[in-house]
């Protein structure tokens, strides 16, 4: 009774807090102008941003899938898959961090 | 001693279990701001701040359905190097990528203190100028002319 009543509450705040933060995403509350975008310019999109974005939804998509399978054990992540999804926020902390470098080698005005 | 520890383990999930809807009905009806979960300071949708909210519901969702999995329910016993590597990495990215976004700041604030000071200094520059130019005859300026 204790651990069927635990169960429910956890899956019930889980699943409560991903509908809220849906919810607001979808009726605007929650701002996401510019995701895509590099940070100087909204209308130009960003590569590394693109890329991450696909390499999330490819790694949790993954995971999920795996864990769906066999719920009873965390699933095996390849090192491979690891170092690449280390690779690609390595490119977009790179990218992020490349004019702050630029300006830092080169004087800030520029 | 069994019913005890079972009446402390009640109130705990009654307890958790009211904070947590409060907080849900709350964010529902917009008493908890969460306008800048997934964005920057300057208001602009962040990529490392969304990995890191999918990893941690992916994460958080896989302990829960292992742990109720077992009969009887049991957190796992041992937690794999690669799920906190992949959790390590968002989280790493998310704390570069914040510090990047206030060096950038830092150094936007900075590059315009120093054009307000320079505009400071020109405005004083005129300023003393236009008096030199309005300065008012010497006396032996003034004799010369009569």
């Amino acid at each position: 009774m204790l651990a069927t009543s635990l169960e429910i509450e956890v899956a019930t705040l889980l699943i409560g807090f991903l509908l809220a933060i849906g919810y607001l995403a979808t009726t605007r509350q929650i701002k996401i102008e510019g995701f895509l975008s590099t940070s100087a310019d909204v209308a130009q999109l960003s590569m590394g941003r693109i890329q991450l974005l696909i390499f999330v939804l490819a790694v949790s998509g993954t995971y999920v899938g795996q864990l769906m399978e066999n719920p009873h054990r965390f699933p095996a992540i390849p090192s491979a898959i690891l170092l690449t999804y280390a690779g690609s926020n390595a490119t977009y902390v790179g990218a992020k961090a490349g004019p702050l470098i630029r300006s830092f080698l080169y004087g800030g005005s520029k | 001693m069994k019913v005890a520890t079972e009446t402390f383990a009640w109130i705990v999930i009654v307890l958790i279990g009211l904070i947590g809807l409060a907080i849900i009905f709350q964010i529902f009806r917009g008493k908890i701001d969460l306008t800048s979960l997934i964005s920057e300071s300057d208001g602009k949708g962040s990529m490392s701040r969304l990995q890191f909210l999918i990893f941690t519901f992916v994460i958080a969702g896989s302990f829960f359905l292992i742990t109720i999995s077992s009969n009887p329910p049991k957190f796992p016993a041992k937690i794999p190097g690669e799920v906190l590597a992949l959790l390590g990495i968002s989280g790493g990215s998310y704390v570069l990528g914040k510090g990047v976004q206030a060096s950038k700041e830092t150094q936007v604030h900075k590059n315009r203190t120093e054009v307000q000071r320079e505009q400071i200094l020109s405005d004083e520059r005129k300023g003393l100028s236009r008096r030199a130019s309005v300065v008012p005859p010497t006396v032996g300026q003034t004799d010369a002319k009569r």
